[in-house]
């Protein structure tokens, strides 16, 4: 039987309702911290950190949502 | 010369282009005033990166020589307008509101400016904005080229950006209508800072050729105005397929108020936290208020909230890898460290080193949220919104935490990030007062919904005068 969903990449209503229950709502990960970094190596040390914490908000999220293969980046190019 | 009035400044487009067209006032003259308006009240507001007076007197020239003719073009001809600094401008500074690129000249125009142009109106100057319009994040209002944009409305205030000059030129009359840009937040903040009214357009509906770029994927570039209606006038001029933007949708717009749905028919969705939780105190009066006059509209309210999604870091992950591609020479040149925010700096930096793996994690994530919230607007027309708090002050760290806890109840607070993400077009509508300072509604629809966006702020509109109020001391 023919797949739809590996050949569009879309998602059934389960699916997609259990994407949007399994990701919880997680603090932004892109906030700073409120004390301010002093000089042009904290303040570059800060940026990774904030990088650190979305790349761990992501991969937290990424565990919990059961994403098919076929699903693409969202990028948009056409010919 | 005729002497313009206060009333003048404050016109809306389709009364300014009557004016011209009834030759009751010449494009000249609009040009002369405004221009001259522009070059002594933007420097006040930090609001001016490039005066372009004489320019837009010569083009004025040729308009009114077409209206002389008898050869009337439409809504915009003779109307002067202002444009962010990101956009180029043939033979002219273009900064992108950056010390590295203080002296960046192009050799052609960019499309909308393009448009305008052959829309016959003529362009008063360059507009400040925020350093490459905010790249992966920044800590100060300061991050500009010209300085913090100072807030009409209380100049110990900040003007929200990254489209700062765009929206102050607005509020203070001194640009009958302006072009901003956003990427995440850029147009819907200081136009809600500075009230004014404002359209974030739908991805691909304006072409970006010939603005800086910033994020590929998320950039748009959209008007800000003295009603929703003339957003609509402008977006007719500017909308429309250009096959030298890769990302441009091939569609064009057309204003049809005439055909407008019923407000009986639609169905507005809101989350009641972000009216009556997570305002400050003192904007919640207004916020209430607001909402009450779209309930007299008589569409359905509908309580609705966001599919759960780590919206921020999302756009986080995205904006940064991109920004940071964008400017890899600027970052391996070392010129970098000539931008005036350290954060913005650091941010740059650090983006080349995000990994391919989070990029592509954070990309198909905003595939499934977007398919998400595609289908809550199964349910609803329209989403609304509250921007919870007015402008800070100047010298305030933007990225502080606020001093009060959080409501649980993330109702539709993410609207910014994730109607970005999924391209979604919003207006901003100024709502009332906070401490003297404005406050406004958000709505968003769904791609391409622009006329049912600009139909709900036209009637709301028509109930409300917030977006007539001018700021102390303009005349």
């Amino acid at each position: 039987m023919r797949d739809r969903n590996r050949t569009t990449g879309q998602m059934t209503r389960r699916q997609l309702g259990a994407a949007i229950l399994a990701a919880t709502a997680i603090a932004d990960a892109a906030q700073t911290p409120p004390s301010e970094p002093s000089g042009p190596a904290a303040e570059l040390q800060a940026a990774r950190d904030r990088n650190q914490r979305t790349a761990e908000t992501l991969a937290t999220n990424w565990a919990k949502v059961e994403l098919p293969m076929a699903v693409e980046p969202a990028f948009h190019f056409t010919a | 010369m005729a002497e313009l009035t206060s009333e003048i400044f404050f016109a809306g487009i389709a009364e300014l282009h009557r004016m011209v067209s009834a030759k009751e006032v010449s494009a000249v003259e609009l040009a002369r005033g405004f221009g001259g308006r522009l070059e002594s009240f933007g420097p006040r507001y930090n609001a001016l990166a490039l005066p372009l007076t004489e320019q837009a007197i010569r083009q004025a020239k040729a308009v009114d020589a077409e209206v002389k003719r008898g050869r009337l073009r439409g809504p915009l001809q003779g109307v002067p307008y202002g444009a962010k600094d990101l956009l180029s401008v043939a033979g002219q500074i273009t900064a992108w509101g950056a010390r590295p690129y203080a002296a960046q000249i192009f050799d052609y125009d960019a499309t909308v400016i393009q448009k305008l142009a052959g829309a016959g109106a003529p362009l008063l100057g360059k507009l400040a904005m925020v350093e490459l319009a905010g790249g992966p994040g920044y800590r100060y209002a300061s991050a500009s080229l010209t300085g913090p944009g100072l807030n009409p409305w209380d100049r110990t205030r900040w003007s929200g950006g990254s489209s700062s000059g765009s929206a102050i030129a607005v509020a203070a009359g001194l640009a009958p209508f302006a072009i901003g840009s956003e990427t995440s937040g850029s147009i819907l903040t200081p136009a809600a800072f500075c009230g004014v009214t404002a359209l974030r357009p739908t991805y691909g509906l304006v072409s970006r050729y010939g603005a800086m770029p910033l994020s590929w994927t998320l950039d748009k570039l959209g008007p800000f105005c003295r009603s929703a209606e003339d957003c609509g006038l402008v977006l007719e001029a500017i909308a429309g397929g250009d096959r030298r933007d890769p990302g441009s949708a091939g569609k064009s717009f057309y204003y049809t108020p005439q055909y407008a749905r019923k407000m009986s028919d639609l169905r507005i969705g809101y989350a009641p936290a972000d009216f009556s939780e997570w305002p400050d105190e003192s904007a919640r009066p207004a916020f209430q208020a607001a909402f009450e006059t779209i309930r007299s509209l008589g569409a359905t309210l509908v309580e609705t909230k966001l599919p759960d999604f780590p919206y921020g870091p999302m756009i986080g992950a995205i904006l940064s890898v991109d920004a940071a591609s964008v400017f890899e020479p600027l970052i391996s040149s070392g010129k970098v460290d000539q931008l005036a925010d350290q954060k913005q700096i650091a941010g740059l930096k650090a983006g080349l080193e995000i990994s391919a793996n989070v990029y592509l994690k954070a990309m198909r994530m905003r595939r499934l949220a977007k398919d998400a919230i595609l289908k809550l607007f199964g349910d609803v027309d329209v989403l609304l919104t509250a921007n919870s708090y007015p402008a800070p002050k100047i010298e305030e760290p933007l990225d502080r935490h606020p001093d009060r806890a959080m409501p649980k109840d993330a109702g539709l607070t993410a609207l910014t990030p994730a109607g970005n993400l999924a391209g979604l077009p919003a207006l901003a509508l100024p709502c009332g007062f906070a401490g003297g300072l404005p406050v406004g509604l958000h709505l968003a629809g769904v791609p391409f919904s622009e006329n049912t966006l600009l139909a709900i702020g036209k009637e709301f509109q028509s109930r409300t005068d917030w977006h007539k109020r001018k700021p102390p001391g303009v005349g």
